[in-house]
């Protein structure tokens, strides 16, 4: 897309960075944590008070010079130079050696950031680091506080920041736990109180004991390389209520297992029980070949050796495109940037040449032809769409497949087609009646490729999809929409990460069928001879 | 990541002071459940050859089949915190196992120890319990270092306590 900037690049804005924290840590005092003495000095303007987290937190074994009944608000905010109000993004870290400062490692985004408008801040949340686990609802909880205080400030006359923040356009982003982390805080924001655990009373979230009161109106939630499920909540997985945003690299050397595929698969999941209703969220993933975890995180040393992973450069410019889009979009109202979480062939230009991805993307208004959620038996058209699914020299069979190797229970139900020779066939016979195709401007659908035997290696896996009406079929090459990559099988088995394909319908009606009469969509798997290939789901979408 | 999975010397319980925080969370955890519970924070400690670095990646701990829900490092290794102690006596001699995924699991070799004190003893004396920061306190040393001075140390240490922490773990079972 010519006409959009490459949201990587510097804006216009001129803007200021300054540090913020709570007075008395005096960090200097010890040498352990001399990478914490700039908390020392905060700007004048920007002292903040201490938060007792113990009701869900201990500390590590750390020497901090402070308890988990005071831990410190600190951080850094790049805030543009202007009236505003600006929406803001923050960010927050994993885990990470605590005698390491990994705060600062998200200032190259901030930056980039604020020169477009955008108040970019990242949090201190070291002092939850260590060999501990379990923690991530307190990485939530310190998240949630730090947006408190940008609300506070936001209201104090005499701040710096008063009325510069606009608190209807948040995006709260995190890193590895503190990607789990962001996931709870988009659940605990709308709670009024929260039992952490079964050890653990009850802990208000109206403001009576401290935390909170949240309710911030987040416009999304973006997990960076996140962890899944260590913090465990009473209730059960976390389920993100917000727009939920994911990234994660291939070379992954600390979580390795992409876990936070099952974060994406619980979000904006199909209600089977009433499936054409949306929750009006949508929900993109970036799968970076190449892209290792730390590498992230601007000051965190690089977990995998050089020869094996993507220049840090790399990834840092991949970051900021995938940030920079969900800023552009989300918080800055450029629409056509959607486009490019809905379709990462649009950013090719701006990312690093040859590094190969894979993208999903559910728009909130999307109805499902086919979610594979109803049951392991043989495929079938999802209701209230009305239809049949059809087999040809095609096996199928609808698995609860892990299919990018995250360890947890499977609770998605995949579809996997496997074929032997040129012609095999999935056909969905569809009521034409039934199918709302005026409501919609895309065919959307979920395929990936797997390292099993049938699909040659290193070799990309391709079919044709056939759209009919009456007696015109539209056939479509799917590697024309997109690629389908074989996993990136240097580690381990190789993760099958499906590739959404949107195929316009203005497209299908160009080719002669006509969208109010679709009576068919066929897979037709007639290159390569053999393969396999799993399926997550076939929607109608905007 | 395919981490190795930390190797456990021994675990012990030891009643600590509870903070302010922890009083009030015990107050309202007697409230919610609705008997009476001891005013004491009980320190799981367990004792690791040595510290794995700190990642991204985890283990969870399970006592049995319960997965507990959070626990911390500290000097020696890593430890966790009950309120209640009848969470100890349900759970007393359950096999502390790791697990990446909680389906696949590791055993550590030791159980969970009893709450240090039994339902017909007097309760305990907050007054002569050590606060929580002396309990996990040990001679911090780089952590391989560490770990070798855990592994000659644990057992004839636990034999020799004296005064009023020695009390505190007299019921604490060695692995």
């Amino acid at each position: 897309m010519a006409e959009l900037k490459n949201p990587a690049l510097a804006g216009d804005f001129a803007f200021d960075t300054v540090i913020y924290a709570s007075a008395g840590s005096n960090y200097g005092t010890v040498p352990a944590l001399v990478q914490y003495k700039i908390y020392d000095t905060p700007d004048p303007a920007f002292i903040t008070p201490r938060i007792n987290i113990a009701p869900f937190a201990n500390l590590g074994s750390a020497p901090w010079t402070f308890a988990n009944t005071s831990v410190p608000l600190n951080g850094h905010v790049c805030f543009p130079r202007g009236r505003g109000p600006f929406p803001l993004m923050a960010f927050a870290h994993g885990n990470h050696s605590p005698l390491e400062n990994s705060t600062p490692g998200y200032l190259y985004l901030c930056q980039l950031l604020a020169s477009h408008g955008v108040i970019g801040a990242t949090i201190d949340v070291n002092f939850l680091n260590g060999f501990n686990f379990g923690e991530n609802d307190a990485r939530g909880i310190v998240h949630l506080e730090h947006l408190k205080q940008f609300r506070t400030w936001n209201s104090t006359a005499s701040h710096p920041l008063h009325g510069k923040v606009d608190l209807n356009r948040i995006v709260i982003v995190g890193h590895s736990r503190g990607g789990e982390g962001v996931g709870h805080a988009s659940l605990f924001n709308r709670l009024l109180s929260i039992k952490p655990d079964a050890l653990t009373p009850v802990v208000p979230l109206d403001g009576s004991a401290g935390f909170g009161p949240y309710r911030f109106n987040l416009t999304a939630a973006v997990a960076i390389a996140p962890t899944d499920r260590q913090y465990q909540p009473l209730t059960g997985p976390t389920v993100v209520p917000d727009t939920y945003c994911l990234i994660h690299g291939s070379r992954d050397g600390d979580v390795s297992s992409f876990e936070g595929y099952n974060t994406y698969n619980r979000a904006h999941a199909v209600d089977t029980a009433n499936p054409t209703v949306s929750d009006g969220e949508l929900k993109a993933l970036l799968w970076v070949y190449g892209a290792n975890h730390n590498q992230f995180n601007s000051v965190w040393g690089s977990e995998t050796p050089p020869a094996t992973t993507m220049p840090r450069p790399d990834q840092e410019l991949v970051a900021k495109v995938f940030l920079g889009a969900i800023a552009q979009s989300l918080l800055l109202d450029r629409s056509e940037y959607l486009e490019v979480l809905k379709d990462h062939r649009l950013a090719e230009t701006w990312m690093p040449v040859n590094v190969d991805l894979v993208s999903q993307y559910q728009d909130p208004e999307r109805v499902f032809l086919q979610h594979n959620q109803e049951s392991l038996l043989a495929p079938q058209v999802s209701l209230p769409v009305q239809g049949t699914a059809g087999l040809d020299a095609l096996v199928a069979a609808r698995q609860l497949k892990d299919l990018v190797n995250a360890g947890a229970p499977v609770t998605t139900i995949t579809l996997r087609l496997e074929w032997s020779a040129p012609g095999a066939r999935l056909l969905l016979k569809l009521d034409p009646g039934t199918v709302p195709m005026e409501r919609y401007e895309t065919l959307s659908l979920r395929v990936g490729q797997s390292t099993e035997a049938k699909n040659a290696a290193n070799r990309d896996q391709d079919f044709t999809l056939e759209v009919s009406s009456g007696s015109r079929t539209a056939a479509i090459l799917a590697s024309s929409v997109h690629r389908l990559l074989y996993p990136d099988a240097a580690v381990g088995a190789g993760k099958i990460v499906m590739q959404t394909l949107r195929v316009p319908i203005r497209q299908l009606s160009e080719l002669g069928v006509e969208p109010r009469d679709i009576r068919s969509i066929a897979f037709l798997f007639n290159r390569p001879a053999s393969g396999v290939v799993y399926v997550g789901d076939v929607q109608l979408s905007n | 990541m395919a981490s190795t999975v930390p190797k456990v010397l021994s675990v012990e319980v030891v009643p600590a002071r509870p903070t302010d925080t922890d009083s009030a969370m015990i107050a309202q955890l007697a409230a919610e459940t609705d008997r009476p519970i001891s005013y004491a924070a009980f320190i799981v400690k367990i004792h690791l050859a040595t510290i794995p670095p700190a990642t991204a990646h985890g283990w969870a701990l399970y006592v049995g089949d319960t997965r507990i829900p959070k626990y911390w490092e500290y000097p020696g290794g890593i430890y966790f915190k009950v309120l209640d102690e009848e969470f100890l006596a349900e759970h007393q001699r359950h096999a502390l196992r790791f697990s990446e995924n909680g389906k696949d699991f590791i055993e550590t070799g030791v159980k969970l120890p009893g709450p240090a004190v039994s339902r017909e003893r007097p309760a305990l004396d907050v007054r002569r319990l050590p606060l929580q920061s002396e309990v996990l306190s040990e001679a911090a040393q780089p952590r391989g270092v560490r770990a070798r001075a855990a592994r000659k140390r644990a057992r004839p240490a636990a034999r020799k306590k004296t005064g009023s922490k020695a009390k505190a773990r007299k019921s604490r079972k060695s692995r």
